[in-house]
């Protein structure tokens, strides 16, 4: 059914940037106030839209007949459904708040305008990605919020570090984008069309040849890496904290990583054409997962170890698309919206109130100078933790449950593998959550400053959020697998229930929590003798497992030896060269020509009698 | 179907009598009347040439639905069998607007050499007329007169108002692209004898009109590969593809800002057109078994162009090369048949030509003011020149073809539509996306972004007036033509249909040569 309202989600967002600019320049307090009236006149047309959503019905509105000529049909054209209804409740609900968060963060700079109008444009962008019809139109919201992305990672330009970090975000994106370009090209060319709503359909899916299938579902994994942080393009996230702090709760932790889950649950019928490839997103996203949650506990900077538990965090999830449980993997994706942009959160307002002081070796104590932020960073941890009930104990351990009914014929007996090191993963994400919030919180204050709680337009919001990490998964998860059965496939229902259930269900994360209170509180001592016995772990993670070191090596710096090689070999020497020498020996010729060319009637009558006599050699018959 | 009025002529002949009508004031005393006077009938021009396009291209829509196919010929010199025939179908039609909007958008830019004058604006308004000349003619003795034409006020404006090593330039660029066309001329002299030989023409002349000689498909393979050769020689050097791009760096380096544009936006797009109007039809055989190398020289070319500007730290330099780069795409789109990717090479063509010449003005906008070139000696501008911070990472983000850019719709119909023909030639397009978003990125890095450099001489301000209406009015055409593109390639299909398609699907051999 076509609805203008459709069209108007997409739109207040996009008018809203041009807008908070413009009035931002002359008054730079009403850029935030407008730009979050516009996400919220957005999020209430959501609710809208998704209230009048019953049954199968879905909404589709059409923007521009965009690349539609001859017998090609690639409309620009938004369709909503229940799976959009939930990305774009998150999107603009979670987003709504961190812009009014931001009213107060940004509240010094005199960058504003620029920032929420930014920040605008990528709610815009992120809800076409999420409400595509096509594919081509949910890239135009993947490159959009890539782009949004690298302008608000570089948002403060003067330090060409923070600009170096956009750029890095943006070109491991793109690489991820090629696997989008070649999906996009195979089911063109398989299926006649790039329409989600065919594309979901068996019988057109059967029509792309099996071993296309493999390179279609690996393909879109790719893309999905990128955008999602997984192993090897998950790097730029981590640098990606060069952005201002709402930047990272709304984007590199809330939203646009998770559109790689998206993007999976959308295309799940490619994705499952070859088993092979959920065998194989099963074990990148557990490594990844692994790597992650291992570098999470060196890390010092506040935002770094969130950065890498957001890492970690989204590897779960495809743990979840691997076997099939998409449904779950969105759970999680909301359950984790509402606790990491809590945790962003509240730890920009503890950078905020230690003046700009992200490393927490110089904090400690903050529990007494600001009590709101401190009960919300608690809660979310809890919540991350896994402890019943808060929220991310439903999700997580929905993903362990689906794990464990996991059938792949790739992965043979080590299906039981991942589902035990998914709760070591868990209980290492507890232990490194605890350790952050024990450095900032608690013991004695480290640093120089007087650090103060946030003004009321950032505790506000956070509060809220923390409401939703306590109490959001008790609320959904009764509904939300049903609710979601109509555009994903249906999961095995839990068996979970029961305060016993609960309590076993807890037992990784109160294991994690238990640890970390023990080693850094009641026994600093015993820390020296774990550094040692896992000595290795220790510096794999303080080294980040050289991630980004093996991308240097391996593929930064032989394009660039390329680069310089083509340059000066291949194109100056060789295809230039070529030229410039045809030209030398062309003139050369002309001045040897010169040369014979003297001018003198004797040399030429010379030359005459010369060729004569040579012809008539050649010639005659002289035998 | 030929239309009364306007003639198609007057495409050609409005702005080559305005380049006249710029010479005209040059006997009054007053220099500075006569400057003003100058740049105002050019800007007058250059409108009026536009609106006529736009007006032809409206009637004939009004009157015969949305496919143009406008046709006016009259005898020339009938001796030789040579014609004055043009054609306007959608295929010239997005060419001959980009022209049109090019030429206005570089007329109307307000910095020029200081020492330019009222010949700065003739040499612009013939180059507009040649190259609008090139695309309109269909006889092929006529189009190789446009061809080598349009040359000549570009060399003009390079020797006179370029950089340090214009003369240099000025002259490798006349001695690449005549030894590319030299062949082609005798290629269609040759073609031309074979009409009348085989006894094909209406009157026993030679005969040099496209669609004549198309239709009769008299040549053998062989001529065909020997001919095909000598045209694609040609084209290879003007669009450029790698290793025939010699004169390109130099050109770029040393031509001023708007003629760099100029030429950047215009001159290499005769060939993408060429091989699509003349190639295509006259050489069908040849076409279907160069494809595969036409697609490869067009792919190796993308990854070459965006390797060597990598390494650039010129500005202009890097432009010239991502150029080569994007211009790769085009070749990758021309080489086989498939309606998709062949579309999608004449809209990125004509998206490069918008994005091409906003970069070349932008980027000379800041050489201007900035007193440099070199990555090295700027930085930090986003803080002192917003604006054009401000345009020129539209014009990135257009270069790089993000959605809703006009690139974004031709790379894509191209990497799309070539995969079903060349899946591995097209992959390795496809790294190019990725090297292209690293120098483009590292450029806007390097000049906008970081600590303001200390040495910077901050003589001149933020651009204004008059150019940011120009750069405005191309990044507003660069996103309209990127959401809105559909009316523009459904032309662009039609013709290009007629023009290879059905050409090539009559000829059964090429089916064949595909089936193997």
């Amino acid at each position: 059914m076509e609805d203008i309202r459709l069209a108007l989600v997409v739109l207040i967002p996009l008018i809203g940037a041009v807008v908070s600019y413009a009035l931002g320049r002359a008054a730079p307090k009403v850029a935030g106030m407008f730009a979050t009236a516009a996400v919220g006149a957005s999020f209430a047309v959501v609710i809208s839209l998704w209230r009048a959503l019953e049954g199968g019905q879905t909404f589709s509105f059409t923007l521009s007949s965009w690349m539609s000529f001859a017998d090609i049909r690639l409309p620009l054209e938004i369709y909503f459904d229940k799976l959009s209804a939930v990305m774009c409740l998150v999107v603009t609900g979670v987003g709504s708040l961190i812009h009014l968060y931001s009213i107060g963060y940004m509240a010094e700079d005199e960058s504003r305008p620029r920032f929420f109008s930014y920040l605008n444009l990528f709610i815009a962008a992120m809800l076409i990605l999420v409400l595509g019809k096509s594919l081509p139109v949910i890239f135009i919201g993947w490159e959009g919020v890539g782009l949004c992305s690298y302008l608000l990672i570089g948002f403060w330009y003067t330090n060409p570090e923070f600009a170096s970090a956009g750029r890095k975000a943006f070109v491991m994106n793109r690489i991820g984008d090629l696997g989008f370009l070649v999906a996009m090209a195979i089911l063109y060319h398989a299926c006649g069309t790039l329409d989600i709503t065919v594309l979901s359909r068996p019988e057109v899916l059967a029509r792309i040849p099996s071993e296309m299938g493999f390179v279609a579902g690996i393909a879109l994994f790719l893309a999905a890496t990128g955008k999602s942080a997984q192993l090897p393009l998950f790097t730029w996230l981590p640098d990606a904290m060069a952005g201002p702090t709402p930047v990272s709760a709304l984007i590199h932790a809330a939203t646009m990583v998770t559109a790689g889950i998206y993007l999976m649950a959308r295309m799940f019928g490619v994705i499952e054409l070859d088993p092979m490839v959920p065998a194989i997103i099963l074990w990148t996203a557990f490594a990844t997962s692994a790597i992650a949650a291992i570098i999470a506990i060196s890390q010092n900077d506040i935002k770094k170890v969130l950065a890498y538990s957001t890492v970690s965090q989204l590897g779960f999830m495809f743990l979840a698309v691997g076997v099939g449980a998409y449904s779950v993997a969105l759970f999680h994706v909301v359950t984790h919206a509402f606790f990491k942009a809590c945790l962003f959160m509240s730890a920009g307002s503890v950078i905020h109130g230690c003046h700009h002081e992200q490393d927490m070796r110089r904090m400690g104590g903050l529990a007494k100078a600001m009590p709101l932020t401190c009960l919300s960073y608690g809660a979310a941890t809890l919540a991350i933790a896994g402890i019943a009930p808060f929220a991310g104990y439903f999700s997580k351990h929905a993903i362990l449950e689906s794990l464990a009914h996991a059938h792949n014929p790739y992965l043979l007996a080590y299906g039981g593998l991942i589902g035990v090191g998914a709760t070591a993963i868990a209980i290492c994400t507890a232990f490194y959550m605890t350790r952050s919030f024990i450095l900032t919180f608690l013991g004695s204050y480290r640093g120089e400053g007087h650090p103060h709680e946030a003004p009321m337009v950032m505790t506000a919001p956070v509060m809220v959020l923390a409401v939703l990490s306590v109490t959001g998964g008790l609320v959904l998860n009764h509904g939300f697998f049903t609710y979601l059965q109509g555009p994903l496939p249906p999961v095995a229902e839990h068996a979970g229930g029961g305060i016993l259930g609960y309590i076993l269900g807890s037992v990784p994360g109160a294991l994690g929590i238990a640890a970390a209170y023990v080693l850094l509180v009641i026994a600093p001592a015993a820390k020296e003798q774990v550094r040692k016995v896992l000595w290795l772990g220790e510096k794999l993670s303080a080294g980040k497992f050289f991630v980004d070191e093996l991308l240097g090596v391996f593929v930064i710096a032989p394009t660039r030896t390329l680069s310089g090689v083509v340059s000066r070999v291949l194109d100056q020497s060789v295809s230039i060269g070529t030229g410039n020498a045809i030209g030398s020996i062309s003139r050369a010729i002309g001045e040897l020509t010169c040369r014979v060319t003297t001018g003198q009637v004797s040399t030429y009558v010379l030359w005459m009698f010369a060729s004569a006599a040579l012809l008539l050699y050649c010639f005659l018959p002289v035998r | 179907m030929t239309i009364p009025w306007p003639p198609l002529s007057s495409l050609i002949v409005v702005p080559a009598l305005g380049a006249l009508g710029c010479l005209a004031p040059w006997f009054s005393s007053k220099i500075d009347t006569r400057a003003r006077f100058v740049r105002v009938w050019a800007l007058g021009v250059s409108i009026l040439t536009l609106v006529i396009l736009a007006a032809i291209a409206r009637a004939a829509t009004m009157s015969h639905g949305a496919v143009l196919g406008l046709e006016e010929a009259h005898q020339w010199i009938p001796s030789l069998g040579i014609t004055y025939h043009l054609e306007l179908d959608g295929l010239s039609f997005a060419f001959c607007l980009l022209t049109a909007v090019i030429s206005l958008a570089v007329i109307a830019w307000s910095a020029k050499p200081a020492s330019a004058g009222a010949g700065w604006y003739a040499l612009l308004l013939l180059g507009e007329a040649t190259v609008m000349g090139a695309f309109l003619a269909t006889d092929l003795v006529l189009f190789y007169i446009f061809f080598e034409a349009m040359l000549l006020p570009v060399l003009g404006a390079m020797a006179l108002w370029g950089g340090a090593q214009r003369l240099n330039a000025a002259l490798k660029f006349l001695i690449y692209t005549m030894a590319g066309s030299s062949l082609m001329f005798l290629s269609i002299l040759y073609l031309g004898w074979n009409a009348q030989a085989m006894g094909h023409t209406l009157n026993g002349n030679f005969a040099f009109e496209i669609t004549t000689l198309a239709s009769m498909k008299m040549l053998n393979p062989t001529e065909q590969l020997v001919l095909g050769l000598a045209f694609l020689l040609a084209f290879a050097v003007k669009i450029p593809i790698v290793p025939f791009h010699g004169w390109l760096p130099d050109t770029y380096r040393e031509a001023p800002h708007g003629v760099a544009a100029f030429t950047a936006a215009l001159l290499g797009k005769v060939g993408i057109y060429a091989v699509i109007r003349f190639m295509w039809p006259l050489f069908p055989h040849f076409m279907a078994q160069a494809g595969p190398y036409i697609a490869a020289a067009g792919a190796v070319a993308i990854v070459f162009g965006a390797l060597v500007a990598m390494a650039q730290k010129d500005l202009r330099s890097l432009l010239a090369y991502s150029s080569i780069s994007h211009l790769g795409f085009c070749v990758l789109g021309i080489a086989g048949v498939s309606t998709m990717a062949m579309t999608g090479a004449v809209f990125q063509a004509v998206s490069h030509g918008l994005i091409t010449a906003a970069l070349f003005l932008t980027v000379g906008a800041i050489i201007d003011r900035q007193g440099s070139r070199d990555f090295d000696r700027l930085g930090g501008l986003a803080r002192s020149i917003p604006l054009t911070a401000f345009f020129l990472m539209i014009f990135s983000v257009a270069a790089v073809a993000l959605p809703l850019t006009s690139s974004f719709v031709g790379e894509f119909l191209i990497l799309v539509g070539a995969w079903k023909l060349f899946p591995q030639w097209t992959l390795v397009a496809l790294l190019g996306v990725v090297l292209g978003a690293v120098y483009t990125l590292t450029a806007y890095l390097r000049t906008m972004f970081g600590p303001l450099h200390a040495t910077d001489p901050q003589t001149g301000g933020d651009i204004r007036g008059f150019d940011v209406v120009v750069l405005a009015g191309l990044a507003a055409a660069i996103i309209a033509l990127g959401i809105f593109p559909s009316d523009l390639l459904g032309m662009i299909s039609a013709a290009v249909e007629v023009s290879a398609g059905a050409a090539v699907l009559a000829d059964n051999s090429i089916a064949q040569a595909f089936s193997r």
